[in-house]
């Protein structure tokens, strides 16, 4: 499924950039997100790839996700995972909130230098994420009006999630969305099984 | 007719800002994880005048098996929600405790493209060692240090939107002139902070200040001081909107109004032990203390753990104070307010409502309002049908037509 996508691959950014110059507004970058779409795109990358353009392009990947996959039917993300930037219990957040937003819909790719340690970085912060994404189930929200109980503690173990690079408690605060854990892009464009990769248990 | 216009913000969290919201008859509470929900309850208060929408935020699970544990992330809701809507204020919460001023500049600043210039960013020093341990520390830090976390962070957040000079720095790595494109003039800045830290962050900082004042006596108090810090600092400060929260209980009659609190109060106190949490939030154990005496003497260390945060303590002893209320009455005030609202309750018809905002404004206690309606979205509904209308007829209020930016929304200068 994902090599059809790979094939079907276009740059949003690219795409909007090209309609015209200075800083595309909103409006030009949606329209060419439905263009896209309309066009037979399965997967949208979402960031500049030089500096001339990024000077012209002030969207970050994951709030221009939200907005991309509100406006559009079926086209899918790529959602860059840079195991430098934001703390894993921040990035879990995005993640997952876009998985509320969208289910099924978004895909991740590590970026940044490939060397070893950054590979096992990388690694190490996909697997956190997953945890954090299943970290509780919505059945542990019991919404009982009249005894006054909305979740059940219980069912919300903490994570301690104690790593090489992180260490998290968790749990996320938000219950497993629904659909999958998103699919992982590795830097050469093959897709691997999430599960395998990193090894989590489903 | 005065021809003010009192910007009105409306907090977006859950299903309603009272404790037991999701408890009530009216309630839906499996719409506080249904995305259409907020963009459903946003387009409402769009269409009914509002000027912005706000999410609160920590990065942490709620621990209060009867309260709403989860939240979705701010700005990545408030992106769908920007793609829903075209003249409403977008205004998020992000930690500066546990964030990096870079990222989060340019994370706001593209919801604030994205929505073609309605966002702000209210930024927030966490409270607790349990938000300390999602991110790999053991204990927060104290009070002070948070606070000038703040400061440095916000500095660093005008520098990369606006080329300010971000003065001496050391919690966060070194600027280098970065910038991110601002065709829309950057995000505006809210601090909702109600200590002394707070207000002098806010003071050199921000746009908007939301007050957690109880009474229109201390409201005008509050909103003097920050005035005051900010023209020490050089700023006009008109170019500083003071706006209280406020949840508003508005039915036909005074008397259904108040059934409506009582009815409220009483479903979310079942079973609770509302001393242990008052205790839990001013960091002392009141197990063995009289629950119809009064609240004991503030100990002067600050760096107990507060479940709450210091301003929050602060706000609470005030009201304590002021009221001369025995220790299970602040305990239930605290408890059915939420530590996040304990403050000022308007209560009667919409005339009643409309008044009582009205007199905020024209004691000097508001320049706006932040509203925590207590069932959402049937209390929206009853206060943009009725509340916002007498407002506009009265001269208060004009809601925007057409696209607009938060800016102009709020009456600042366009740009910077």
């Amino acid at each position: 499924m994902t090599e059809i996508r790979q094939s079907r691959r276009a740059s949003l950014a690219a795409e909007a950039l090209r309609q015209g110059s200075g800083v595309p507004p909103w409006a030009v970058v949606r329209d060419s997100a439905l263009r896209l779409e309309r066009g037979g795109a399965e997967l949208l990358d979402l960031v500049a790839d030089d500096a001339a353009d990024r000077s012209r392009w002030p969207y970050e990947p994951t709030t221009l996700a939200a907005a991309v996959l509100r406006e559009t039917d079926h086209v899918s993300v790529v959602i860059p995972i840079d195991p430098g930037g934001a703390a894993p219990y921040h990035l879990a957040r995005y993640v997952a909130t876009l998985g509320y937003i969208a289910p099924d819909r978004i895909l991740l790719e590590v970026t940044g230098r490939l060397d070893l340690a950054e590979r096992a970085r990388g690694d190490e912060l996909l697997r956190l994420v997953e945890a954090l994404w299943g970290s509780w189930d919505r059945e542990a929200i019991v919404a009982d009006k009249e005894a006054g109980i909305y979740f059940d503690p219980s069912a919300v173990p903490d994570l301690d999630f104690v790593g090489e690079f992180f260490r998290v408690r968790g749990a996320l605060n938000l219950p497993r969305p629904p659909g999958s854990f998103p699919e992982v892009l590795v830097a050469t464009g093959e897709s691997l099984e999430t599960g395998v990769e990193t090894g989590v248990a489903s | 007719m005065t021809g003010v216009h009192l910007p009105l913000s409306l907090n977006l969290s859950g299903v309603g800002r009272h404790a037991a919201s999701w408890r009530a008859p009216a309630s839906r509470p499996e719409d506080a994880l249904e995305i259409d929900h907020y963009v459903n309850v946003a387009q409402v208060a769009e269409r009914g005048g509002f000027d912005a929408v706000f999410l609160a935020d920590g990065p942490i699970q709620g621990a209060e098996p009867g309260s709403i544990p989860h939240r979705f992330e701010p700005f990545e809701l408030l992106a769908a929600i920007a793609a829903a809507t075209d003249r409403i204020g977008l205004i998020g919460t992000f930690s500066t405790s546990y964030n990096d001023p870079y990222l989060v500049a340019e994370r706001a600043n593209s919801l604030n493209e994205l929505s073609a210039g309605r966002a702000a960013v209210n930024a927030v020093a966490s409270a607790g060692d349990r938000v300390a341990q999602n991110f790999g520390q053991e204990r927060q830090q104290d009070h002070s240090t948070r606070y000038a976390r703040v400061d440095e962070f916000l500095r660093l957040l005008r520098a990369v939107w606006h080329g300010d000079d971000p003065g001496p720095h050391s919690f966060f790595a070194p600027y280098d002139g970065r910038r991110v494109p601002t065709p829309r003039g950057g995000p505006v800045i809210v601090q909702a902070g109600s200590s002394a830290e707070g207000q002098e962050v806010a003071a050199a900082h921000a746009d908007v200040v939301y007050a957690a004042s109880s009474t229109l006596a201390n409201g005008r108090v509050f909103r003097e001081s920050v005035r005051a810090r900010a023209v020490a600092r050089g700023r006009d400060p008109d170019s500083v909107k003071v706006l209280p929260g406020l949840v508003p209980f508005v039915a036909a009659s005074e008397r259904e109004a108040r059934e409506l609190q009582r009815e409220l109060d009483s479903l979310h106190e079942e079973g609770v032990d509302v001393i242990a949490q008052l205790g839990g939030v001013l960091g002392l154990d009141l197990s063995g203390v009289d629950p119809e005496g009064p609240l004991p003497p503030e100990e002067s260390d600050d760096d107990r753990d507060h479940a709450g945060g210091v301003s929050m303590a602060g706000v609470v002893r005030a009201i304590a104070a002021e009221e001369r209320l025995s220790v299970r009455d602040l305990a239930r005030r605290l408890h059915n307010g939420g530590s996040g609202n304990i403050q000022w309750k308007a209560v009667g018809t919409p005339e009643q409502v409309a008044d009582e905002l009205e007199s905020w404004y024209r004691a000097g206690a508001a320049d706006g309002f932040n509203l925590m309606v207590p069932v959402q979205p049937s209390g929206l509904e009853v206060f943009v049908d009725e509340v916002v209308p007498i407002l506009e007829r009265r001269g208060y209020h004009r809601s925007a037509d057409g696209p607009s930016t938060l800016r102009r929304n709020l009456r600042l200068e366009e740009g910077r």
